[in-house]
């Protein structure tokens, strides 16, 4: 039996706009905490399993908010007003969607909720460069 | 003494950054950088540096090459496999006018005299 592995790969080639652009990002100075930031979102997006990289994206959105869930929420309500709202027993607060699966990625969890995570990932990794851009006014 | 520290950043085979041509720009730390696209479409970095030892010179090349690898997966959503250095060369002129140039291949963890020629 003879098989065939193939790995396709999405190739970015930059022209010469996007090349000056390059360089103008890599010769910018900024803030020391957006440094620390991103070592993590390179953590994250070269992480295969959707379930680890959903926690570390979590974990910088909890960052960019201290920690604050209720202000998490909030902002993340402002920018997908369709988000799916939670009850939060423990918390006796509501939750978004995204907070309800991050306290959900554990062994124990009854039902593993890859499915929920891996159609949720995109958008949150969406709203996750959103808030660093706001937060570290990068436009 | 100047070192010319050589390292490669590897993208995951799904997604990768090509560049056309290469990019040269001058670090925030004031360190002279070249990128160019690798034929594997890996990049290959070269960092120009003052630096007073060998040691200092990796060790700044290597953070230089951290920051740049955290901005393009940042700015460009592209995983990296990972980034290291793979090599280092510096010249010394001896006061008889030599010019000693050598490479250190981290690699393999080799050390050679390449050359060792009057200037």
């Amino acid at each position: 039996m003879v098989g065939i592995d193939t790995i396709l790969s999405l190739v970015k080639e930059l022209d010469p706009k996007s090349a000056e652009e390059l360089r103008h990002q890599l010769e910018k100075v900024y803030p020391v905490d957006f440094e620390d930031v991103i070592y993590i979102w390179r953590e994250a997006i070269g992480t295969e399993s959707p379930a680890l990289k959903y926690l570390l994206m979590y974990r910088l959105m909890e960052h960019m908010f201290i920690n604050d869930t209720k202000a998490l929420t909030a902002w993340v309500i402002q920018k997908e007003p369709s988000v799916q709202i939670l009850h939060d027993r423990q918390r006796r607060n509501d939750v978004t969607v995204y907070t309800y699966l991050r306290d959900n990625i554990h062994p124990k969890a009854k039902v593993f909720p890859h499915i929920q995570i891996e159609d949720a990932l995109p958008r949150f990794q969406g709203l996750v460069k959103q808030v660093m851009e706001e937060k570290f006014g990068l436009y | 003494m100047e070192y010319r520290v050589e390292g490669i950043i590897r993208f995951h085979p799904t997604s990768k950054l090509k560049l056309g041509e290469t990019l040269s720009f001058s670090s925030p730390s004031g360190v002279k950088v070249a990128l160019n696209s690798a034929s594997n479409d890996n990049l290959v970095v070269q960092v120009v540096l003052e630096a007073d030892d060998p040691a200092a010179s990796k060790e700044m090349a290597e953070i230089e090459l951290d920051r740049i690898s955290n901005l393009l997966s940042y700015f460009y959503d592209v995983p990296l496999e990972r980034s290291s250095i793979t090599g280092m060369s510096s010249v010394r002129i001896d006061a008889e006018g030599k010019q000693y140039s050598s490479w250190r291949n981290y690699g393999w963890h080799r050390y050679y005299i390449i050359s060792c020629q009057r200037a």
